[in-house]
């Protein structure tokens, strides 16, 4: 595996703040890697350090070979960057296609190259019907995939995008997250994703790091993260019948479950190691004549997680 | 360097020019040098038994500040608008994410403000010359030609670009500090209109070509100084660290 993205002691110092604290950190070619962090977490400055937008304080990023103090002109041209509310930063006063033309031309793209390739960004994302439109017209969901036309213009090597589905409705993330990742398959370009979404780091990262307070706290496979801080999960059963009551009493006499609750009408119970537990629990209930209509885990809030993650270094 | 700076260019200014105010700024510079221009040259000639040379100097120095001074308003205001525009429209960020150097970054956005205003600048001085020059022909052809002589012709093709310089450097350096493109607009022409005055004042006492000749080497010089300064302000950390 070849390091796309190095990261030795990075730090950097706001007027007040330590915004990123002594992160180091590898990324590997072609990976997808999820940034994983709250609100102030210090996400959003790492990218931009990365982006040679801001020098860092203190430590080096290093991008496939290239310094981003020594060499930032290289670095500028083999990355993307999505900007943190990417949506607003297109020019009103231009069409979206020329809006992609003239970045197009600033990354240099060879100009017999460029239309195709903006025709082919624009039809995968689906912007092609509104291609001579200003921005100005479109809503937050088409800014956005426009921001991500914008990133990808040069076929980067390496892609930073910061929030890509944060202001987007749940259809519009979804279809945000499919083109990553499809874009992701060729496994050539290095994906650097932020964001505060537990949820899209399952959904499309290959491997995360959480950060808190400027602070690299964790960095792994996004199951084993899971697994490692998150062991007590919550279920919810809702059964056909009302028999609540007797369905409570079977799962708590086969001794799997932490704790056992009803709640309105569904049974909700916490228990660890559920991919071994949760089916000898739905036996049991089975077997007792129980009509299960739906189980599902109750993913807790993030902030949970965090808190676990936090405490448990 | 100026390949990439003027493909920029290119691009800012179209965008630059779908403002209004910045569109009209051309037609108040020509209506307001052009009226003026006439009206002087008609009030001066009715006044009655003026004496040519007296004439001819202070209508040239008259004009002479007009038609310099006045096409300013378009670089300021251009300046104002893609350099704080865009902090205010958050287009920055992106434009500062391409392999663009600083030096492209800000020798495109001067390119921008100064190209347009010099057009301006020197299609509104030949409408100015003629207008003039016409009420003086149907006044007092005995004057045949008042302005400009060859000095002030000069003058009013050279200085444009050194104040065009001194007026977007320092456009640079506000902008860093304003929020809004009002609000460096307003800084702008508080700021750099009288200090242009005064230095044009020099030139005003009609002391010939020398003091032309220094007079313009010396803002030759206080143009690289600020050129130096907008360079190492509009640069890309301390424009994010400040746009936050
Ligand atoms: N330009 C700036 N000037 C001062 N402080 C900043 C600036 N940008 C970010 N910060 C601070 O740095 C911390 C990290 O911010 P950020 O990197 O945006 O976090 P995230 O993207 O994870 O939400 C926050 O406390 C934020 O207020
Ligand atoms: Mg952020």
């Amino acid at each position: 595996m070849t390091t796309s993205i190095e990261m030795v002691d990075l730090t950097k110092e706001f007027a007040k703040i330590r915004a990123v604290d002594n992160v180091s950190l590898d990324v590997r070619r072609g990976e997808v890697f999820g940034f994983l962090g709250p609100n102030a977490a210090g996400k959003s400055t790492t990218v931009k350090v990365a982006a040679t937008l801001l020098v860092p304080s203190k430590g080096s990023i290093v991008i496939e070979g290239y310094d981003v103090l020594e060499q930032p002109v290289e670095v500028r041209s083999i990355i993307g960057l999505l900007p943190e509310d990417g949506a607003s930063t297109h020019y009103d006063r231009l069409s979206a296609y020329k809006n992609l033309e003239y970045f197009g031309r600033l990354y240099d793209v060879p100009e017999e190259t460029l239309e195709n390739r903006i025709d082919e960004l624009l039809e995968f994302l689906e912007l092609s019907d509104r291609k001579d439109d200003s921005p100005a017209t479109y809503s937050t969901g088409l800014k956005q995939k426009l921001s991500i036309a914008r990133s990808m213009i040069h076929n980067p090597q390496v892609v930073f995008l910061d929030e890509p589905t944060s202001s987007l409705d749940p259809i519009m993330s979804k279809r945000v997250r499919e083109f990553i990742d499809t874009q992701a398959e060729g496994g050539t370009q290095t994906f650097f994703l932020c964001t505060h979404l537990l949820s899209e780091v399952e959904a499309l990262c290959d491997r995360v790091g959480f950060i808190s307070k400027g602070k690299l706290v964790e960095v792994g496979r996004p199951k084993e993260l899971r697994r490692k801080f998150w062991t007590l999960r919550t279920y919810e059963i809702q059964l056909t019948d009302s028999n609540l009551q007797k369905s409570g009493e079977i799962i708590t006499s086969t001794g799997l479950a932490k704790s056992v609750k009803i709640e309105g009408s569904r049974i909700v119970f916490e228990l660890e190691n559920a991919e071994t537990k949760n089916p000898q629990i739905v036996r049991a209930l089975v077997e007792s004549g129980m009509n299960i209509i739906e189980l599902r885990e109750r993913v807790p809030d993030l902030d949970a997680v965090y808190q676990k993650v936090i405490g448990g270094n | 360097m100026w390949k990439k700076a003027w493909f920029m260019a290119q691009t800012e200014m179209r965008m630059v020019f779908k403002s209004r105010q910045v569109r009209m700024i051309p037609i108040i510079v020509v209506i307001m040098s052009v009226a003026f221009g006439g009206i002087m040259t008609w009030l001066m000639l009715s006044s009655g038994g003026i004496d040519a040379a007296l004439f001819s100097v202070t209508l040239g120095s008259i004009m002479g500040a007009v038609v310099i001074m006045l096409p300013l308003m378009l670089p300021i205001l251009i300046a104002a608008d893609s350099i704080v525009g865009e902090k205010e429209r958050h287009t920055l960020v992106p434009l500062l994410a391409t392999p663009l150097t600083d030096g492209e970054l800000l020798l495109g956005k001067f390119l921008t403000a100064m190209i347009p205003g010099l057009l301006v600048a020197y299609g509104n001085l030949a409408l100015a010359v003629l207008v003039v020059n016409g009420v003086v022909f149907f006044m007092a052809p005995q004057f045949l030609w008042v302005w400009p002589d060859l000095l002030s012709l000069v003058q009013a093709i050279i200085l444009p670009i050194l104040f065009a310089i001194l007026a977007v450097g320092l456009m640079v350096i506000i902008s860093g500090r304003a929020n809004t493109v009002y609000e460096a607009y307003q800084t702008g022409g508080i700021l750099i209109l009288p200090a242009m005055v005064f230095a044009y004042s020099g030139f005003l006492l009609g002391l010939g070509w020398l003091i032309f000749v220094i007079g313009s080497i010396i803002i030759l010089f206080v143009d690289f100084i600020l050129f130096r300064i907008a360079l190492r302000l509009f640069n890309r950390d301390p424009l994010i660290t400040r746009t936050g």
